[in-house]
């Protein structure tokens, strides 16, 4: 009647109701980790979009396109006045954006057209007034104004048609105030002006205006239109602004001025919202064809943008976190793989008896599996479903491939390893009567494991290889594999197979050291863990899992200290004043020292863009001129860098300033001449510069005392602090300097923090930290009710000897508790070591934003992680013992 | 000092049932006898009569729902865990089926474990496995461990293990169950002739008839009660 090869419905449901627990505890973990691997994709690349929008935002003009339009072609035979220029000014605008690639069209706001001359001479009073005409568009419109005195530029139609050459052509121009200040024009002043090559022209003041949106756009094409410069040129006084055409004007300046005098752009600046991360790299490929295709030359457009290296950054930025992210995904994955063989294993442990017997009864293997299968998959199954529904729920779920390993694990596993018990029933080779035969099974079994453990260090090797060799590499660029990000979880498993050869011979010498005692607890644990805790998988699972904590943890730790170094560094104190040069900074700084919580405060010069020449060659430089004596003190007063060449900066009488540099490609040796207000101040190279800030050019540092010795002049206006009142004491003081800026170390921190891909790496590390722990804490206890059957029968044969109640907690303890302490340490020590291995390799730099590799920190706390999973095995200790005791003696040793 | 007359187990009225209500069995019915000092009792019976249950109630594995159970005097029912411990290690030996003996352990090492737990000094408890294993006739396979023994090698240590607290009372649950016939008998013989060589008084359960031979008395149980 028995159909050996059916599936018996009732039997497995039996079956299933019998060991609910275990199918649950498989089930959740198979959710939670399908609802984990599912929601980091989409996580990440939304942090990737915000990441490539703030590299674009950040990037400000750098990351504009513009389009250079060709010069405009003058008729030889003479030209006419063109009242439709705007309007064509307009078209090649629309044509110039049509030309771009679609994709990259849509992410640019519309264009800024400008038109505009060089600075030309106003020839009326004196020399050294400048003046440059600018036409503005955006979309059809100037930049709004509003009018303080006159109106907007208007055509000069009514002087003539155009044609005469004789009188210098009028153009009408407004000015904002402040050039109108310090130009010294009004309106209805009629400037004659001329260009470099003496061509003239007779600028008209229409009106004066006050700018509605100072950061509009428009005011980028010429900055000197809201901002004049007033200074001394060669010792005379120049003062330079700009002026503003309208599309009225247009035309007379185009006829007023040749076409090689008139430069038009058209300026497209991104709208950071609407770059995406997967676009951008489609879009650094339009650049480049973009930038390829035409030359100005041929008439045509030509185009030039940063853009395409900007987004190239961001999405190094963004390959490295998601590389990282990877190595964190792999980690938990695996462990929870494993976490599932063990649940799996348990399940068979369970039911040997009931499968053993099934086998006798003549069912097939194939029958067998394919039964567990039927009962595993609806758990698997549910369990991935409502992973991937809460993944969706959480923000989006991508990324089927580790669903559909966990849903192959968990569903397959029961089967797998209980046809492999069935399999044992009966299996004559198991324990061969035959001396000979039992030897050479066991040499089979030595092979067999010797060969897994090459395979497993081949792997390592090779994953390492891959790593060292081209870093982590993202999950969907070509070639990107999980071969790279797989290597922290080999090298745990390998440290688990080295735990694993090293725990017998250790043991036995234990057993050894406990032999000559006379007391049972120490001798029998270890005896009883000679033959338990040596089992592979909880060990191998313990292991992994720690190495996870261990490499999460050291991510996070080394991913804050590396943020928190670089905010401490990129202000160069805890809080920082810039304003303009003013020797009162000083007083400030010496101020601030005295005020509380304040431990030392200095003021300096640091001018960016600073030539330097040496007999090398020359170099532009950050110039920082400082009060030596006070600065060393800030810098010992911090975590800032070491300064031991400071004390040498001060000294001579006369003479070049002894100087300090960083960088510089080794072109700034010897001695050095700084050029500083028009002046060359000599320098003496004495050694090499504090390691403060990210500067993107080498530095050059100096006192300022020795500086003035040598010639220069150069008032401070930056003044840094330390010491937890800083930040209080300069926003006190701040008011009262002019023009000033406020920096602080806790700002500039937080905004790293929040920076979008470090906030979710971090996250992530620690939410796969957790859940590692939780895994591992699962893993020790399926190992404990695995065993506890066993350890059940041979602690009760004890008790019937005539061990005591406090020595069988004792031995309970020692048993679950060491082989998981060992595991755990080893892991960690394994994580640790891998963090060290695989840190250059990760880029974290590029993620916290240092200019190097940042130096591994493995938080003190990781090691919590170790006392909280012991303290869990503890309490499974306690219940078993509470299990154990519950049930009389007798009871316990019939089973 | 124990009345020469006292016996070694003194058992009355001992019921044990498991479970409760209709699914109630009683696997021990009224059960008195004594047991004199040095005298080894088999207790016989079918499957199911109720020989491991009584044999446990003797050490104090299990607890009686009537009677008692006074061993050497010293009534065994009311015990605490603390005083059945201490009964177990001092008085009262065991011998399992599965014979028990710790893997990892040899030969040797798994005799001196009731030695152990007696905290005996290291020379003597050397000299007295020395010995239990000469007597069980193991001497040259101390060392080895129990995966290395055969059957009726390792029930043999298991005997030796036994005796090695110098039990006054050894309870033996089918000692012989997972040996072939011949190895039982030996291992039976043993058992008697070295019982008898360390004054020990022994409970042994089996059902095999030959074995009963061996015995000074045999107590036969049917359905929970003493027949004879
Ligand atoms: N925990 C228990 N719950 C219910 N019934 C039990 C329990 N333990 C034993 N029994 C029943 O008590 C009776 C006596 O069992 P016991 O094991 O003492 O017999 P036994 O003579 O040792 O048998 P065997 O020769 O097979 O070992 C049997 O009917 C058995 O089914
Ligand atoms: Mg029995």
């Amino acid at each position: 009647m028995r159909r050996p090869q059916g599936i018996h419905l009732p039997t497995l449901t039996g079956r299933a109701r019998s060991d609910w627990a275990v199918l649950l505890l498989m089930g959740l973990v198979a959710m939670l980790t399908v609802a984990l691997t599912a929601a980091v994709a989409p996580a990440t690349e939304r942090a990737a979009d915000r990441a490539i929008a703030a590299a674009v935002a950040d990037a400000g003009p750098r990351g504009a396109v513009v389009a250079t339009l060709p010069e405009w072609y003058d008729d030889p035979r003479g030209k006419t006045r063109d009242p439709s220029t705007a309007v064509q000014v307009r078209q090649d605008t629309d044509y110039a954006f049509s030309a771009m690639p679609p994709e990259l069209a849509r992410v640019l706001r519309p264009g800024v057209t400008s038109v505009t001359t060089p600075a030309l001479q106003l020839l009326d009073a004196g020399t050294g007034r400048f003046l440059q005409l600018a036409y503005v568009d955006t979309a059809g419109a100037p930049p709004a104004v509003t009018w303080a005195e006159g109106g907007a530029p208007r055509a000069s139609t009514d002087v003539g048609d155009g044609t005469s050459g004789d009188e210098p052509w009028p153009v009408q121009v407004a000015v904002s105030q402040e050039v109108a200040d310090a130009l010294g024009v009004r309106v209805g002043d009629r400037l004659p002006a001329k260009d470099e090559f003496g061509r003239t022209l007779t600028i008209e003041v229409s009106g004066t205006f006050v700018p509605v949106d100072e950061g509009d756009a428009a005011w980028q094409v010429s900055p000197r239109m809201l901002q004049p410069v007033v200074g001394t040129a060669d010792g005379l006084p120049f003062s330079s602004g700009a002026a503003l055409v309208s599309a009225e004007s247009l035309p007379d300046l185009r006829f007023a001025l040749p076409g090689d005098d008139l430069t038009r752009h058209v300026v497209f600046t991104p709208e950071p919202s609407r770059v995406r991360w997967r676009q951008a790299e489609v879009l650094e490929r339009s650049i480049v064809s973009l930038q390829s295709s035409a030359a100005l030359a041929s008439g045509e457009i030509s185009w030039d943008s940063q853009l395409g290296s900007v987004l190239q950054q961001g999405r190094a930025q963004v390959a490295s976190a998601r590389g990282q992210a990877q190595v964190l995904v792999v980690g938990l994955v695996s462990c929870a793989l494993l976490v599932l063989v063990l649940g799996a294993q348990l399940l068979v442990v369970r039911r040997e008896s009931t499968l053993s017997m099934v086998r006798q009864r003549g069912a097939s293997l194939p029958g067998i599996a394919l039964e567990l299968v039927v009962e595993a998959l609806p758990v698997a199954g549910v369990a991935t479903l409502l992973g991937l529904g809460a993944a969706r729920v959480l923000g989006g779920s991508g990324g089927w491939g580790w669903s559909v390993a966990v849903l192959l694990v968990a569903s397959t596993a029961p089967a797998l390893l209980g046809a492999a018990a069935a399999a044992r029933v009966g299996d004559a080779r198991r324990a061969p009567a035959n001396r000979i035969a039992r030897r050479a099974a066991a040499r089979s079994r030595r092979l067999r494991r010797l060969a897994l453990e090459g395979a497993v260090l081949a792997a390592a090797v090779l994953s390492y290889t891959a790593l060292q060799q081209r870093g982590v590499v993202e999950p969907d660029s070509p070639g990107g594999d999980v071969t790279a990000s797989s290597a922290p979880v080999w090298w745990a498993v390998v440290g688990a197979v080295v735990l694993l050869r090293l725990l017998p011979p250790l043991l036995t010498w234990a057993l050894g050291l406990a032999r000559r005692s006379t007391g049972s607890v120490a001798f029998v644990a270890t005896a009883r863990l000679l033959q338990t805790a040596t089992r592979v998988l909880p060990v191998v699972v313990t292991v992994v899992a720690m190495a996870g904590i261990t490499l999460g943890l050291a991510l996070t730790g080394t991913v804050r200290q590396g943020q928190a170094d670089g905010a401490l560094s990129a202000v160069g104190g805890d809080a920082r004043i810039d304003a303009e040069p003013d020797d009162g900074l000083l007083d400030l700084a010496h101020d601030l020292e005295d005020a509380t919580g304040v431990r030392a405060a200095a003021a300096g010069r640091v001018e960016e863009g600073v030539r330097v020449s040496s007999a090398r060659g020359v170099e532009v430089v950050r110039l920082v001129v400082v009060d030596s004596a006070a600065y060393e003190r800030l810098l010992l007063a911090s975590d800032l860098a070491e300064a031991p060449g400071l004390g040498r900066l001060r000294s001579p009488a006369a003479g070049p300033a002894p100087a300090l540099v960083r960088g510089g490609d080794a072109r700034l040796v010897g001695d050095l001449d700084v050029t500083w207000e028009e002046a060359d101040v000599p320098l003496t190279v004495v050694g090499t510069a504090p390691d403060v800030g990210a500067p993107a050019r080498a530095v050059v540092v100096v006192d300022a005392e020795a500086f003035a010795v040598a010639g220069g002049v150069a008032p401070p206006n930056t003044v840094w602090a330390v010491g937890p009142g800083s930040s209080a004491a300069v926003a006190a003081a701040a008011p009262e300097v002019p023009e000033s800026s406020v920096a602080t170390y806790a700002d500039e921190l937080r905004t790293r923090r929040d920076a979008p891909l470090p906030s979710v790496l971090v996250a992530l590390a620690l939410v796969s930290s957790a859940v590692l722990l939780a895994l591992a804490i699962l893993a020790a206890v399926l190992a404990a009710v695995v065993g506890a059957p066993a350890r059940a029968a041979a602690l009760g044969r004890l008790r019937a000897l005539g061990l005591p109640t406090r020595d069988v907690w004792r031995l309970l303890v020692v048993e679950l508790a060491l082989p998981v302490a060992v595991a755990a340490i080893a892991g960690s020590a394994v994580g640790a070591a891998g963090a060290h291995a695989v840190l250059g390799s990760l880029s974290l730099e590029l993620v916290t934003g240092q200019p190097g590799t940042p130096s591994l920190v493995v938080p003190w706390w990781s090691g919590l992680a170790v006392l909280v999973l012991l303290a869990a095995v503890v309490v499974v200790a306690a219940l078993e013992l509470r299990s154990v005791l519950r049930r009389p003696l007798g009871e316990v040793l019939r089973a | 000092m124990t009345d020469p007359v006292e016996p070694m187990v003194a058992v009355q009225g001992l019921t044990r049932t498991y479970g409760s209500g209709a699914a109630a069995v009683t696997a021990l019915h009224d059960v008195s006898f004594d047991v004199a000092p040095g005298e080894m009792v088999a207790v016989v019976g079918r499957s199911g009569s109720g020989k491991t249950t009584l044999l446990n109630l003797l050490g104090g594995l299990d607890r009686p729902d009537t009677g008692s159970v006074r061993i050497a005097g010293h009534e065994v029912t009311t015990l605490d865990d603390e005083g059945l411990s201490r009964l177990r290690r001092d008085s009262v030996a065991y011998m399992f089926q599965t014979f028990g003996l710790i893997p990892a352990l040899t030969a040797a090492e798994n005799v001196g474990v009731p030695l152990r737990l007696r905290r005996t000094p290291v020379a003597e408890r050397d000299r007295r496995v020395e010995l239990l294993l000469d007597l069980v006739g193991l001497r040259d396979h101390a060392h080895q461990r129990p995966g290395e023994l055969s059957g009726g090698q390792q029930q043999r240590v298991a005997i030796a293990r036994a005796l090695a607290g110098s039990p006054r009372l050894l309870l033996a649950d089918e000692p012989t169950g997972q040996l072939d016939t011949e190895t039982g008998l030996s291992v039976m013989s043993l058992l008697r002739a070295v019982v008898e060589s360390e004054g020990v008084t022994a409970v042994v359960a089996t059902h095999d008839a030959l074995l009963m031979s061996l015995a000074d008395r045999v107590l036969a149980i049917s359905d929970g009660r003493v027949t004879g």
